[in-house]
């Protein structure tokens, strides 16, 4: 055990500090579920690539910089202090991404992952159904196999930024004999192919930040299949782990939040509860507790452990976390919270609501923490 | 920057876990009354685990406060009776550090009982059977005999505690005073939460585990109880926790060697308050699981139970962690946000 960066970790520090003072927009961007602010936010992406930044921890080849997963974790403690745009391409970098260097040909990697970093292509997770949502297996948008192509037929629902994306790496059925885990298979498709409709769907701060796809016999070449043809439920669980574990939310997201949030305390302090400081104080612990137990599992991987089961605690703990530290800004806003001009903390308050819900839900990480890490009995 | 156990260390604890586990079985807690608590002292210190931190020169393994707190987990995870996180974790490096470095090896050679008291744990365990006892506070260090400085014992809840309130004034051998008695003693308070922190994650860990054990046996319409997505979600919660309360505690250990004494007591404040924490919502899950057996002494669960309560209260009880925490974050003008959690720090050389 060694807490101390590297000299080179210091000053890919200053680095990232200064590139980022250099770059990030002055006035925050629109939101990126609306048009105008989808593009401002690809265009601050392209940006980000210039720098080499897209990934910072993609081999070069892909437009990355070879960096270590603590590398990582500092970029992103810089960007979050930066208060840097949200990343826009999000499920390309932290969900395909590693799942594409897990499953990929290497004809994939090379086509798909240099797009991905530069911002070109924006990516859309095609997964839930209307009757396929924590039931993931019971997925029925259904993929035939033709002689070079996958022809699809069926509906997914809630993609995020699927109005405005470029594509989506979607969860459909090929073997159509069996019924669950078995017989799924991942396709990365082009939302722009002949057959797909989109429907936007208003979220609840009032953006069209769903989506519901259809598709209505889509043609995708075989090529575009990921991992092994019926093994898609092991892929979307690849996918999963990281979105769960380690990649789709760096703690620095949560140290930056309780430090708002502990300025926001400074600023009502005549009129602060002592219940309510001492949330905030709670919060705090619990950011940097989220931040220590990230550079400790990093650290794991780093070592070639893998990870199991207990990545679902972490999707719990930020979650109810984020969740927590807005509703006590709410709470410190008091009369002011329903106003525009406290959007911010009123958005995130609205999206720390989906975090519990989305990546799986909360109640199903308990189940797989009961089942799976504890050895609990199946119900 | 490489926060994960080293080899070593696990192996170092993985052995601790196993003579531990067989050893100090729960029929051994059981027998409260017929025994002292202190039977595997040689045993425990022909291993060498009283001398962890010890100087290979005086006998010891050389090892840092990671390793103490490991072994305290392990200590933890089985409600050890003896006092080996005391006597590891404290009071060897203290005489260590004090300079008394003969007393410190026969310490650790299981050949002096020694207690330890401050004013965060003013009271000393065994205390029938201790020779001395070494008084930490921050104007005077000193030794003392327990005719001169242990009131009568008091019985605690958790029936391997024989303690005796400290007279923290009384006389004896002063070892160090004024300001390097105060540097001493503030050090001590550190390393008493992180390593009481550390047997709290231990006792969690197994509280959990009994209840899934028990979970997965008893039956209750039918099916075992940890069947019910109630039940399994009462220990995922307590699992969640656990989670992230043992990263923060092998933080806060490996502050103890810093230089930076604010960032240090600001670690083993939050160390202890996220172990405690997660114990206490160990034991309430738990015993909730086990239902009325649960609430009796047939039940394994209570001596684990109740030594978490009383952990809670040593070395800095909830109260006086949370406010020193307040006060760094709101008015100390503690550096907060993203990237400052690893600033970059000097380590001490003692
Ligand atoms: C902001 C946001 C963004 C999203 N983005 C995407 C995306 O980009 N792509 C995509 O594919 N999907 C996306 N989703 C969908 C998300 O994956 C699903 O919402 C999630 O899987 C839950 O499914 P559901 O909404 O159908 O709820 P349901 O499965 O109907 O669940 C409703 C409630 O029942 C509980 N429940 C269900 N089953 C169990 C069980 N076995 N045990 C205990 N409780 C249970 C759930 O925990 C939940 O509380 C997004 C969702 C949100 C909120």
């Amino acid at each position: 055990m060694e807490l101390e960066y590297t000299s080179a970790q210091i000053e890919f520090r200053q680095e990232v500090r200064d590139w980022l003072r250099a770059h990030v927009p002055t006035a925050p961007l629109a939101s990126f579920d609306i048009e105008e602010g989808f593009n401002a936010h690809r265009e601050w992406e392209r940006i980000l690539a210039q720098g080499n930044y897209g990934m910072v921890t993609w081999p070069t080849a892909y437009g990355g910089r070879g960096c270590s997963l603590i590398e990582w974790l500092i970029f992103e403690e810089e960007y979050y202090a930066a208060n840097a745009p949200g990343r826009v391409n999000q499920n390309g970098v932290f969900l395909l991404g590693p799942t594409l260097m897990e499953y990929g040909t290497e004809a994939q990697k090379a086509r798909y992952l240099p797009a991905i970093a530069s911002g070109d292509e924006i990516w859309a997770q095609a997964w839930s159904e209307p009757g396929a949502g924590s039931d993931m297996a019971a997925i029925r948008t259904r993929a035939k196999r033709t002689d070079a192509s996958y022809v699809i037929d069926g509906q997914k629902i809630w993609s995020s930024r699927a109005v405005f994306a470029d594509w989506c790496f979607c969860l459909v059925r090929t073997d159509p004999d069996n019924s669950r885990h078995r017989g799924l298979s991942m396709l990365l498709v082009p939302l722009n192919a002949a057959g797909i409709t989109i429907r936007p769907i208003r979220q609840l701060d009032g953006d069209p930040g769903f989506a519901e796809i259809f598709f209505d016999d889509v043609h995708v070449p075989e090529d575009h299949l990921l991992g092994p043809e019926h093994g898609g439920w092991q892929v979307a669980m690849a996918t999963a782990g990281f979105e769960r574990g380690l990649m789709l939310r760096s703690p620095a997201r949560f140290q930056q939040t309780a430090k708002r949030l502990i300025e926001l305390c400074h600023t009502h302090a005549s009129r602060l509860s002592a219940e309510t400081r001492a949330g905030a104080l709670q919060a705090w612990m619990d950011a940097e507790a989220y931040c220590h137990a990230t550079y400790m599992t990093a650290s794991r991987i780093m070592r070639g452990e893998t990870l199991g089961a207990e990545t679902s605690c972490n999707k719990i703990f930020w979650s109810e976390l984020d969740r927590t530290m807005h509703r006590l800004a709410m709470s410190i806003l008091g009369i002011g919270a329903e106003l525009e001009e406290n959007s911010d903390w009123l958005d995130g308050y609205m999206f720390s609501l989906a975090g519990p819900i989305y990546a799986g839900s909360n109640e199903i990480q308990r189940n797989i923490i009961a089942t799976r890490v504890l050895g609990l009995r199946r119900g | 920057m490489d926060f994960s156990l080293a080899e070593d260390t696990k192996r170092l604890a993985e052995g601790a876990r196993a003579f531990l586990t067989q050893e100090n079985t729960v029929a051994r807690l059981r027998q409260a009354e017929q025994s002292s608590g202190l039977e595997l002292m040689p045993q425990i210190a022909s291993l060498g685990l009283l001398g962890i931190e010890a100087p290979e020169t005086l006998g010891g393994l050389g090892l840092t406060a990671v390793e103490s707190a490991a072994i305290a987990e392990e200590a933890g995870h089985v409600a050890l009776p003896e006092p080996l996180t005391e006597i590891a974790g404290l009071l060897v490096p203290m005489l260590v550090h004090l300079g008394r470095g003969e007393l410190a090896q026969s310490v650790a050679q299981g050949h002096s009982a020694m207690g330890i008291a401050s004013p965060l744990c003013p009271f000393a365990g065994h205390a029938r059977r201790q020779a001395q006892v070494l008084i930490v506070t921050p104007r005077r260090v000193a030794l003392a005999e327990p005719k001169d400085c242990l009131n009568p014992p008091r019985s605690s809840i958790d029936p391997w505690r024989q303690l005796a309130r400290v007279d923290l004034e009384a006389v004896g051998e002063v070892l160090a005073s004024d300001e390097a008695a105060h540097e001493a003693c503030q050090w001590l308070n550190a390393r008493g939460a992180v390593f009481t922190a550390a047997e709290l994650c231990g006792l969690a860990h197994r509280m959990i585990e009994l209840a899934t054990d028990y979970a997965n046996t008893r039956e209750q319409f039918g099916v075992p109880i940890g069947s019910f997505q109630a039940v399994q979600h009462l220990l995922a919660d307590a699992r969640v926790r656990l989670e992230f309360a043992r990263p923060v505690v092998y933080r806060a250990a490996a502050a103890l060697a810093q230089i930076d004494l604010p960032r240090r007591d600001l670690l083993a404040s939050h160390a202890k308050l996220a172990a405690t924490d997660t114990a206490n919502l160990a034991s309430e899950n738990a015993i909730q699981v086990f239902g009325a057996f649960g609430y009796t002494f047939e039940a394994d669960l209570h001596y684990f139970m109740k030594r978490s309560w009383a952990l809670a209260g040593l070395w800095g009880d909830r109260e006086f962690h949370l406010q020193r925490l307040d006060a760094h974050v709101f008015d100390g003008g503690a550096a907060i946000g993203p990237g400052t959690s690893y600033r970059q720090e000097e380590k001490r050389h003692d």
